[in-house]
């Protein structure tokens, strides 16, 4: 669940849940912990992380201006759902499992955006400029898409 | 690394002036360190003397006399933020302070070195612009006033001479019926955009109108053309105002295309931002 200010493109997440299949967890905590940061490093991916290059040169190789998720950024709520049927090929009938997450991320955040706001943003990261540019409020690369 | 350099202890202002007066380029005023260190670091500074004036009492004192709020050069934002004065007299100023990049930053970093540096992207001169601050500097002839407005030149540039140094900034409160509102817009360490709008009514409509925009352009500035324009306006005219003065708003503002965003998009939200402003700013004037 997320929210996004139609006015300034700025979106939040507000509520965040992931589920996967282990098949077995062979050490709960570390799995818990696999899911939950694999989503908040796809965070990272859906909204802020991007190299930028100008003339050759990397214009953001340093934390001021690499964008990571901060603990602003994460939703008050975020829960784990695993599923363990133990049908997996490895011990104990375990699958490989973790930072399934990161790669959910960015298509639930499109997804949910595109709930509140009806308009797709498709390239990453999803930032608020394309966001609005989506929403036809400023012009951009992104085209005004039409409301599917 | 940081090039070796020699940390010169000044214990008055007066010592301060005569130690950058004798050592010229060769010295850098030294308050928080919090942009001066990171220059140094990537050699984009080069200074053999540091000229540390955090132990200069005066400095580090904020006083209130007469409605205006006094802050000494090294006052951190930190106290900024927390001063009771400060929280009383100027919340608009506390409010921006503690916004100001983390608490790490904010604990170390002064208000002098914020304003002498003038990173264009930065909170408290948009917040100070609107309360018509004044830059209290003393050079080897003695002190001058420098209003903020003239103080910030351009990005990375102020109206200090390589000799002089920025005592103190004196804010006068915002006029007692005044409504003040200060917003902002982060996605990167530095702020993408400061807005600062203070607002008196008569008869439910604007009166008297400041209104001040931070990174955007290369400096903060004050928005006057757009005050005047608003002078006598009723707040559901305030969209439609802003609208309007988008072209020359541009001109002012001077938004570039950078890593925070594209000149178009910084424009759309400089718009959104003031409009927001000053409804909190209305909203606070008739609370």
């Amino acid at each position: 669940m997320g929210e996004v200010d139609p006015d300034t493109g700025e979106f939040q997440v507000l509520q965040y849940a992931v589920a996967v299949d282990a098949g077995e967890m062979l050490h709960y905590k570390s799995a818990v912990a696999q899911l939950l940061f694999g989503a908040v490093m796809g965070f990272g991916h859906a909204l802020f992380e991007e190299i930028v290059y100008a003339d050759g040169q990397i214009m953001n190789a340093d934390p001021f201006q690499y964008r990571l998720p901060a603990l602003k950024d994460l939703p008050a709520l975020m829960q784990t759902s695993v599923l363990e049927a133990g049908d997996g090929p490895g011990p104990f009938g375990s699958k490989g499992m973790s930072q399934t997450t990161i790669a959910t991320a960015a298509p639930v955040i499109g997804n949910a955006i595109h709930d509140a706001i009806g308009a797709r943003v498709r390239s990453l990261p999803i930032t608020p400029e394309k966001i609005l540019a989506a929403l036809g409020k400023i012009p951009g690369k992104e085209m005004k898409s039409s409301i599917a | 690394m940081i090039p070796p350099f020699k940390l010169i202890q000044a214990h008055s202002t007066s010592d301060a002036v005569a130690e950058l007066q004798r050592l010229g380029d060769d010295a850098k005023i030294y308050g928080g360190g919090t942009e001066l260190l990171i220059l140094l670091r990537h050699n984009l500074v080069q200074s053999d003397y540091l000229i540390d004036i955090k132990s200069i009492p005066e400095l580090g004192s904020i006083r209130c006399a007469n409605g205006t709020v006094s802050i000494g050069a090294a006052v951190t934002h930190r106290s900024l933020e927390t001063d009771s004065t400060v929280r009383e007299m100027l919340p608009m100023l506390a409010s921006a302070e503690s916004q100001v990049a983390n608490i790490r930053v904010r604990s170390q970093g002064t208000l002098g070195g914020n304003l002498c540096f003038n990173d264009p992207h930065s909170d408290p001169a948009t917040v100070l612009l609107v309360h018509d601050a004044t830059a209290q500097v003393a050079g080897p002839n003695g002190k001058r006033q420098v209003l903020l407005g003239s103080f910030l030149t351009g990005m990375y540039s102020t109206a200090l001479e390589a000799d002089e140094l920025l005592l103190s900034v004196d804010v006068p409160r915002l006029p007692a019926q005044f409504g003040g509102s200060y917003m902002r817009i982060h996605r990167l360490q530095r702020p993408t955009l400061g807005v600062a709008a203070a607002v008196s009514l008569r008869d439910g409509a604007l009166d008297e109108v400041r209104l001040a925009v931070g990174c955007v352009g290369p400096r903060a500035l004050r928005l006057e053309e757009l005050e005047g324009n608003l002078h006598g306006a009723a707040p559901a005219e305030i969209s439609k105002i802003i609208q309007e003065s988008k072209t020359s708003l541009k001109a002012l503002l001077e938004p570039i295309d950078d890593l925070l965003g594209s000149s178009e998009y910084k424009l759309y939200i400089t718009g959104v931002l003031l409009e927001r402003a000053l409804h909190e700013a209305v909203h606070n004037a008739t609370r």
